[in-house]
Parts: structure tokens; C-alpha cells; sequence
């Protein structure tokens, strides 16, 4: 008998632990391609555990309520990301509002904390929402083609037509931006750079902490599922593994070998993209 | 029901490398990593791991359910040691079993 609950538990719990273990090769491969050991893949996971069990603190300068609750939104969030994808396959607006609330909470998750750096960081969000253009651009073309905004939908249209990576290669190309964007030391990640010191994720501690690393690795999952979803079709969930740690060893080395860019710079480099690739994109759907 | 397999072979991994780090940190104290050959015990275990996980076909007495949860253990026991332990026997053991699968589903159909 199917059981909606269980299905929405084991996909958020398959979510959690996979997206945590990804994260944790993304750093091996950026440190083998620096020449260094680096850390064992559970680290992420033992990290994010760890911070469940660690003493919360409470900075003075902080708005409490906010500080709060915006960790508990960003986890809400990307667990309704799994519920709306890999459970439902339902409507890709839904997972754009996701996105788009998602910069909202990195916005006021850095300046509910009033550290500088939180303060830096929730500047650079606003500047960072140009990501969302590239995902905006890929959802409308998306539909473009497949008039439809039913994650399901689309994955049955491929099913008829073949996977849409063959067919608007530029267009699953900006969708990778977006998820080159939400690698850990990408040159997009602008908001929780080093030089900001980690921006919004620098005054929040202990199980806070672990509730934004927790999101993270979700939404890394979600995000890459979307991906595979989108542009391969029907593929089976073992692909659709696979094809995660492939492409999390691929940003694993942008992120390995490209410098955080300028915010201007990154902000500008995306809008590049977007245009080339949707101009590109049109051009391939209606010449 | 896919799911349901698929977390329990992530957990099981994760209870693999969790005991393939405390084992190798038992075992190596130092501040360094030690230049070993092959540490024939994790090498056997790679073996049997990668084995058990590509090619649980060949082994149709048992449930695949069963041996590719061992095979996934073993995996994660080996390749999630210590830093800089594990590699080579890591590497050996996927070489062998992709060999195998090829063998038994390329050269024999």
C-alpha cells in the first residue's frame, strides 16, 4: 500500500544523507586537484551531525526571532523542494519560488545576525539574484518547449521527443550555471565567500548551524535531481545517482581551479550566460 | 520502493566509512601518512565489496538486496579510511570487478 508519508520521509532522509555525502566528495576533489589529502567524504555529514549536539550561542547584536527562524525557513524549504521534485514531480514554479525564497533567506539570514560580514553577505544576495534570472530563463524555455510546467510532464514529453540535452544543449548549460552557482567555493558563490568569512553562515552556531547545513545538502540534491529530471528524462533513480556524483566531481573541479570572482564580475558573467544561452536557445527552437 | 533500497544502501555506507575511519585511526596514530604496498586484508575486502555490489548477478542464491548491502559496507569500510589509506586497494578492487561484469556481460553474451 502506498504510504504519502513514508515516500515524503525516506526521499527527504535519501535527500539529506546523499546530498551530505556529494558535499563531502565535492571537497575531496577539490582538494586532490590541489594536491591535497583532504578530508574523508562523511565529513560533511559528521559535520552537519555535529553541530546538532554543539552549544548554541547568541550574538548581542542579533534580532532573535528572525535569526531563528530564518534557518528553520531555509530548511522548511528545500524539504518542500523534495516533496515538490523527487515525491510529487510536480510544478516547476513551485521549485522557482523555492529558489527565489531561498536568496530572500540568505538576504536576512545575513542581516538578522548584524555582523559586518552577515551585513556584506546580505548585500551580495541581492546582487546574486541574477542567478535566479538564469533559472527563470531555463523554466520559460523549458515550457517553451514542452508546454508544460509539470516537472512529470516534461519528463514524458522527453520520453516522446528524447532527453532535451541533445536537443537545447545551451539551455541545459545554463541550468548547470545555476547549480555551478550553489557549489561550495564556486566563483559565483558570492554571499559566502572567504573574504567575507563565510558571509551569512558566519554568526549562526550550533544546532542553527546544523539546520543550514542540513538545508544545503538538500537543496544540493534537489537541485541536481531537477537537473538530471529536465534534461535526461526518464532515467532510473540509480542513473539518477550516478549522474549526481558525476557532475558533483565536474564542479567539484571548477570549484577547485577558478578564483571567487568580484560580485560585479560575477554578477555580469551570469547575465552573460543567460543572454548567449537563451538567445542560442531560441534560435534552436524557431529557426 | 527504489528509494527505500537506495537509503538503506547509503546508511549502510555511511556505517562503513564510519567504521573504515575509526579502524585506520586505531591503526595509524601518526602525523603523517606511511607509504605501505598494499594492505592485503582492505585489499581483499575492496575486492570482495566491489564484487559483490557490480556483479551481485552472478551470485543468484543469495539476495541482491543482501550482498550488495555487504558489498556497499565493504566499499565504504575501504575507500572512506584515513586520508591517503585505502586508495590503491580501492582502485584494484573497482578494476577487477568492471572486469568481471564486462567478462560475464560483454564477452560471454
Amino acid at each position: 500500500m502506498y504510504n504519502l508519508m513514508a515516500d515524503i520521509l525516506i526521499n527527504v532522509c535519501l535527500a539529506f544523507l546523499f546530498g551530505s555525502l556529494l558535499l563531502g566528495l565535492h571537497r575531496k576533489v577539490m582538494a586532490r586537484v590541489q594536491l591535497r589529502p583532504g578530508p574523508p567524504l562523511i565529513q560533511y555529514l559528521l559535520h552537519s551531525l555535529k553541530f546538532f549536539f554543539k552549544e548554541s550561542s547568541w550574538p548581542k547584536t542579533i534580532s532573535k526571532p528572525f535569526y531563528v527562524a530564518i534557518t528553520v525557513i531555509l530548511c522548511g524549504i528545500w524539504v518542500t523542494g523534495v516533496i515538490v521534485g523527487p515525491v510529487f514531480k510536480g510544478s516547476l514554479m513551485i521549485i522557482f519560488g523555492i529558489y527565489a525564497v531561498h536568496k530572500i533567506v540568505e538576504h536576512n539570514s545575513g542581516s538578522s545576525s548584524g555582523s559586518p560580514y552577515g551585513k556584506l553577505s546580505c548585500v551580495r544576495a541581492v546582487f546574486s539574484a541574477s542567478s535566479e534570472l538564469l533559472l527563470f530563463a531555463s523554466v520559460a524555455l523549458i515550457y517553451l518547449l514542452s508546454h508544460s510546467m509539470d516537472i512529470g510532464a516534461i519528463i514524458n514529453y522527453q520520453e516522446i521527443n528524447g532527453p532535451l540535452i541533445f536537443k537545447v544543449p545551451l539551455l541545459a548549460i545554463m541550468f548547470f550555471t545555476i547549480i555551478v552557482t550553489k557549489a561550495p567555493y564556486s566563483p559565483f558563490s558570492i554571499t559566502t565567500g572567504k573574504d567575507i568569512i563565510s558571509g551569512f553562515e558566519t554568526e549562526h552556531f550550533g544546532f542553527l548551524r546544523g539546520y543550514i547545513m542540513l538545508s544545503e545538502s538538500i537543496m544540493w540534491y534537489v537541485l541536481l535531481w531537477l537537473f538530471l529530471c529536465l534534461f535526461f528524462g526518464p532515467i532510473s533513480l540509480l542513473w539518477i545517482l550516478i549522474g549526481m556524483i558525476i557532475i558533483t566531481i565536474i564542479t567539484g573541479f571548477i570549484s577547485a581551479i577558478t578564483p571567487m570572482l568580484n560580485p560585479n564580475h560575477s554578477v555580469m558573467i551570469q547575465f552573460t550566460i543567460a543572454l548567449i544561452c537563451t538567445v542560442g536557445t531560441l534560435i534552436q527552437i524557431f529557426v | 520502493m527504489a528509494e527505500l533500497y537506495f537509503l538503506i544502501y547509503v546508511i549502510v555506507f555511511i556505517v562503513g566509512a564510519v567504521s573504515g575511519l575509526l579502524y585506520s585511526y586505531s591503526i595509524h596514530l601518526e602525523p603523517f601518512v606511511v607509504k605501505e604496498k598494499f594492505n592485503i586484508p582492505i585489499l581483499i575486502m575492496a575486492i570482495i565489496g566491489w564484487i559483490f555490489t557490480l556483479n551481485f548477478s552472478l551470485f543468484s542464491m543469495i539476495p541482491s538486496f543482501i550482498l550488495i548491502s555487504i558489498g556497499v559496507f565493504l566499499i565504504g569500510f575501504v575507500i572512506d579510511m584515513r586520508p591517503g589509506y585505502g586508495r590503491k586497494e580501492t582502485i584494484i578492487g573497482m578494476i577487477i570487478s568492471i572486469l568481471i561484469w564486462l567478462i560475464t556481460h560483454c564477452v560471454i553474451l
